[in-house]
């Protein structure tokens, strides 16, 4: 019998924190034979970054440790070889010390395991892919692509027989994410390499691990072959965890799903609304020509909107997606009225809302709700959830038929909240929670537009289903008009009739978006072969 | 970084000009005639008219405020202070002797106060907080908390109490015993207890929290567990890891504390009959001497814009960060 | 419902004992300055009330006398009141001055702020002690004109949160989003900006009032302060610097100790404000 790379029995992480105790990790057992790509898969809080820092020596202060770790039979927690187990972590910008280059990093491991920096560290660059020059510069100076790529060269300079690698690719999109997988699975050959996959992405697991260990608050509740467990899943966890999972849509798929409808790049400003199906009469809410300018650095001027046409009719749902710095939050703020276009109009039911005076556009902000990208920002820290959801209702109190304390209980019922929480304050609430009364807010004055900016990026992939799916509901129930900005397309097919796709300010393409039929929807098992498509959006 | 070095003394330079601009339209309004008094000064009894008249004319006490001000400021420009509104000595000379013990004084507690704050900051960072440790910790933070709530110059009478005069380890005050030459030995002699009471009273505790709330929050860093992943010993951790990152708050409070630093400087001096600036300001003070005021402000205001100057550069050495957003800017 | 309500007043559970205990000893050391007198039977300015240098304890002395056999804990109790008024009048303009340069610099036109910006830039360049000696040399000692003194060079602190408050909430979100929930420039002002802008604000004028203390007490004690006439905690340790030399430690202890107190009420209470601000 040989002994495995991996052998962790019975391990229980504790966190200590001031006024309780958090059992991260509550008796995991895990094995992993040399050369094995092993996926640990699990909701975020379920523990599994916790194991992989057990084993790996990077807990946190707080933790206390039982159980036994054992890497190629050496115990680790009486002592940790240089060079035997190595990590690369999540917020690989976060694991560099500021004050020190990247090389500083490696010569450093190279010293203490006795490996020659020489060979080594050029070794390890090149097997990531990082640009040899960044080796002199420090973490916060690279892009979140090549200093994940500096993390992962600092946990291979060693050669370790063990790596772990938490989340490495969250923050990659798909193109960098492929490559930096690819280049890991190389690296993991040729050294023979046993390597532990962090995460909560069942597509990269599918693509890329051996074996599967699915946890959940704390414990692995299923264990086994990677294609077993994904088709055949006998834990309720994993079955759930399969479910909530949103299906990979390329542009590509929701273009062959509805009527491609692309406009040439210079055209697209031209487009007349007219030749939409929805015209501009029965607009909900319509802008026409809007353009708006940031001054940037050093005095250059920065499109942030040029000359984009939107029209959305009553009920109508409508995607915008493009890539952070598109300008699809900048047109969001403009039909919310919060900022004005320098040129160009915006018009609510046919009204020009930057002709109006301050009251009478105040008396009409009824129309328009906004949810934003981070609930607990868009509250007043001294509100209490009642106060929050109300904040509209008493500005508006003809938009409200019942006693408002009523209301207020009705529509946290209609986001799926325990009316109990009217008292909490939004700091003492889950992410979910919190978007959920963001939600309630809008809805509180029944308004014609809901706009979303990326309501469910800031949440766990697991939650996020449920939020998009309330959404959907409630706009199909009372009829609201919806502008959804992602950047992500999956939610599209469950939420939207119709999408703009926007770049450097402009609106370059529109598609329709067929019935929203989930099955329809899902992307094809096998990553797509190319990946040079910029709207595979994922930034 | 010369650059910047250079952009931030011409920020600094107009803002001096304001305070010295300020500082004389105030003094301005200070009752008594400056001419009278020198005159009486030396006549040693009531003056002749005529004396007076002269000593106005000479002075130029008679211009509009503006003409005064720029012959002022042309003098300091070329090092001259003008001559005291008492008895007529140039004060230059006074303020340069003066100056030496003050810097002297202020740059030893300033020492007293880093390395304390480094020594006690990182044992509370470093000590667990449980058992014996936890008990080292409180009564570090206690003594921390005690000297945020008494005044520097409180602290000085208590320290020239206690060490002076109960435990007389070491001379009650001055720069030296009275009647023996100035050594070097006995100015140091004189110099301990007020630079370890400066350094106490000033910043002592607020170098000692920053430390400590940096090396404990810098111990449990991404960047430290990575190190610990890495088999990087505790001792290597904490020496090229926490302690290189946790003094740039210290250093930049440094910059930022440097007038209340010198004020404080100014108090001890007068408790420990030191000879600087303080006490002369405050001698100035009590007798009016307007131009002994307006000297001190103007070499105050230089020694804290110096201070300033040096926090930044040696902040932009350790920090890259903060070498970098400023090549950009 | 209590809970709710706490949470309402922007007060955490824990936090409240150490609000409690600030408050409650600034209260009793105000109580003790207006009342004091009438329960203490001893006239502070009357000297040889008992023996010059009583030790605490003598005589029915309780804190001892001082070199002109004026008893001690009368005066500190007298002096109280002067040290005391001078604290509050001085954090009150202050925080008054400061808030309305503040409010001008980040609402007013952008000249406005960047002078205001120079100015107080200008102003924390000089040691506090210098420029109220300067100050000082151009005004009759008094109580009043102490408080003048020391309310012209201890806005600055005020000036500077107020207007970074201003400056950071108006960018917030929340703000936004009650602007699209239809709330009105008043509400948007007195509902949202001022409350979350408050805790730091009373914060950095808790802040201000103990230093103002401090700066009286230093000033007093230089001779340019409050007269010797009227007591304060600042003129009492007058005698101190010379009694200390010859071993009579009381005349430090009972001001130092009453200052000591204040400061450490009021230095709680700051660090309240902030930490409520945090949550």
């Amino acid at each position: 019998m040989t002994t495995p790379a991996l052998s962790v029995r019975d391990l229980r992480v504790d966190l200590r924190l001031p006024r309780s105790t958090v059992e991260a990790v509550r008796g995991v057992s895990v094995e992993a034979e040399r050369g094995c790509r092993l996926a640990l898969v699990g909701p975020s809080g379920s523990g599994k970054t916790m194991v992989a820092r057990a084993v790996a020596g990077a807990l946190p202060r707080s933790a206390r440790v039982r159980g036994h770790i054992e890497a190629t039979g050496i115990d680790l927690r009486a002592e940790r070889p240089p060079g035997l187990v190595a990590m690369a972590f999540q917020e690989a910008a976060a694991a560099f010390n500021p004050t020190r280059t990247i090389e500083w990093h490696l010569r450093e491991s190279c010293r203490v395991a006795g490996v020659d920096p020489a060979r080594a560290i050029p070794g390890a660059i090149e097997a990531v892919g990082l640009d040899p020059s960044h080796g002199s510069a420090y973490a916060f100076e690279l892009s979140g692509g090549q200093v994940q790529r500096a993390g992962l060269a600092l946990a291979i300079v060693t050669s370790p027989g063990l790596l772990f690698a938490d989340e490495v690719t969250t923050a990659l999109d798909r193109e960098t994410e492929s490559e930096v997988l690819d280049r890991l699975g190389s690296l993991a050959r040729s050294r023979s390499m046993t390597v532990v996959f962090v995460t909560h992405d069942l597509a990269l697991v599918e693509r890329w691990a051996d074996e599967i260990a699915v946890m959940d608050e704390g414990r692995v509740v299923e264990r086994g072959p990677c294609a077993r467990i994904l088709s055949r899943p006998s834990a309720p966890e994993t079955q759930l965890l399969l479910e909530s999972r949103m299906p990979e849509v390329t542009l590509d798929a929701l273009r062959v799903m509805g009527v491609p409808d692309r406009p040439d790049r210079e055209g697209a400003s031209d487009l007349s609304p007219a030749d939409d199906a929805t015209v501009a009469a029965d607009a909900v809410i319509d802008v026409r020509g809007a353009t708006k300018r940031f001054e940037g650095k050093r005095g250059r001027r920065i499109d942030a909107l040029d000359r984009v046409d939107l029209s959305v009719g009553a009920g109508e749902r409508i995607a915008v997606v493009g890539r952070s710095g598109s300008g699809k939050t900048t047109l969001l703020r403009l039909l919310a009225a919060v900022q004005q276009p320098d040129a160009g109009v915006v018009s609510w039911n046919g009204q020009d809302v930057n002709g109006l005076d301050r009251r009478s556009l105040r008396s009409q902000r009824w129309r328009v709700q906004m949810v934003f990208q981070s609930p607990l920002a868009a509250f007043d820290p001294c509100h209490s959830v009642a106060d929050i959801v109300a904040a509209p209702i008493r500005s508006f109190p003809d938009r409200c038929a019942v006693e408002v304390g009523r209301r207020i209980d009705e529509l946290l019922g209609a986001v799926g909240l325990d009316p109990d929480l009217a008292g909490r304050r939004p700091d003492q609430l889950s992410g979910g929670q919190r978007q959920r009364v963001a939600i309630a807010r809008a809805l509180s004055v029944e308004p014609e537009v809901l706009l979303c900016d990326e309501p469910v990026s800031s949440l766990d992939a697991n939650l996020r289903r449920s939020v998009i799916e309330l959404i959907a509901r409630l706009c199909a129930e009372r009829g609201m008009a919806l502008v959804f900005i992602t950047h992500d397309l999956s939610p599209i097919p469950l939420l939207c009739e119709r999408g703009v796709v926007m770049e450097e300010g402009r609106i370059v393409e529109q598609f329709r978006v067929g019935s929203p039929r989930l099955e329809a929807t899902v992307a094809p098992a096998e990553p797509p072969s190319e990946s040079s498509d910029p709207a595979t959006l994922r930034s | 970084m010369t650059r910047y070095v250079l952009g931030r003394i011409a920020t600094l330079v107009p803002m001096l000009l304001v305070v010295c601009a300020l500082t004389f339209a105030l003094l301005d309004l200070a009752p008594g005639d400056p001419a009278l008094r020198i005159a009486t000064q030396l006549a040693n009894g009531p003056p002749d008219l005529s004396r007076v008249d002269e000593l106005r004319e000479e002075l130029g006490l008679d211009d509009p405020l503006p003409v005064r001000f720029g012959r002022w400021l042309g003098g300091v420009v070329q090092g001259d202070f003008g001559r005291s509104a008492i008895d007529g000595s140039p004060v230059t000379e006074r303020v340069l002797d003066a100056l030496g013990p003050t810097l002297l004084l202020t740059g030893s507690g300033l020492l007293v106060s880093i390395v304390g704050g480094l020594v006690l900051g990182a044992t509370v960072g470093l000590l667990p907080d449980r058992g014996p440790g936890r008990l080292a910790r409180r009564a570090i933070m206690a003594m921390t908390g005690v000297s945020f709530v008494i005044p520097a110059f409180l602290v000085a009478l208590g320290g020239l109490w206690l060490f002076a005069v109960v435990l007389g380890w070491f001379p009650a005050g001055g720069m030296s015993d009275p009647g023996e030459p100035r050594t070097i030995g006995a100015t140091l002699e004189h110099l301990v207890l007020p630079a370890v009471i400066l350094g106490i009273g000033t910043n002592l505790g607020v170098f000692t929290r920053l430390i400590a709330a940096g090396v404990e929050e810098q111990m449990d860093a991404e960047f430290v567990r990575n190190a610990r992943s890495r088999s990087i010993g505790r001792r290597r951790i904490v020496s090229a890891h926490v302690v290189r990152t946790s003094i740039i708050p210290l250093i930049a409070q440094v910059g930022a504390s440097m007038a209340y630093l010198v004020g404080g400087a100014y108090a001890v001096e007068v408790v420990f009959g030191w000879p600087g600036l303080g006490r002369m300001a405050v001698e100035a003070a009590q007798d009016q001497d307007v131009t002994v005021i307006l000297a001190v402000t103007v070499i105050s205001g230089l020694v804290v814009v110096a201070g300033n100057l040096l926090a930044d550069v040696l902040l932009g050495v350790i920090d890259p960060r903060v070498r970098l957003a400023r090549s950009d800017s | 419902m209590s809970d709710r309500h706490r949470l309402a007043a922007g007060l955490r559970p824990g936090l409240r004992v150490g609000t409690v205990l600030a408050l409650g000893g600034l209260v009793f050391l105000v109580v003790l300055a207006v009342v004091g007198p009438w329960v203490i039977d001893a006239d502070p300015l009357r000297t040889a009330a008992g023996p010059p240098n009583a030790a605490p304890g003598t005589d029915g002395h309780l804190l001892g006398t001082d070199s002109l056999g004026r008893d001690l804990l009368a005066r500190v109790v007298v002096g109280g009141r002067a040290s005391l008024l001078v604290g509050l009048a001085v954090s009150i303009s202050a925080l008054a001055v400061g808030s309305i340069i503040g409010l001008a610099a980040a609402a007013g036109p952008p000249w406005l702020d960047w002078l205001v910006i120079r100015l107080l830039d200008a102003l924390t360049t000089v040691p506090f002690l210098v420029l109220v000696l300067a100050l000082r040399a151009v005004l009759a000692p008094g109580v009043w004109s102490t408080v003048l003194v020391l309310a012209s060079f201890t806005w600055m602190p005020v000036a500077r949160v107020v207007r970074a408050q201003v400056l950071s909430l108006r960018g917030r979100l929340f703000v936004e989003a009650a602007v699209i929930g239809g709330a009105s420039r008043s509400r948007v002002l007195f509902g949202h900006l001022l409350p979350n802008a408050a805790p730091p604000v009373l914060a950095v004028a808790s802040a201000v009032c103990a230093e103002a203390i401090i700066a009286e007490t230093t000033l007093s004690w230089l001779g340019l302060g409050i007269p010797v006439e009227t007591p304060s905690w600042g003129n009492i340790l007058v005698d101190a610097q010379r009694e200390i030399l010859i071993g009579n430690w009381w005349s430090l202890a009972a001001p130092a100790v009453a200052i000591a107190i204040t400061i450490a009420c009021t230095g709680l209470l700051a660090s309240q404000g902030r930490r409520v601000d945090v949550t």
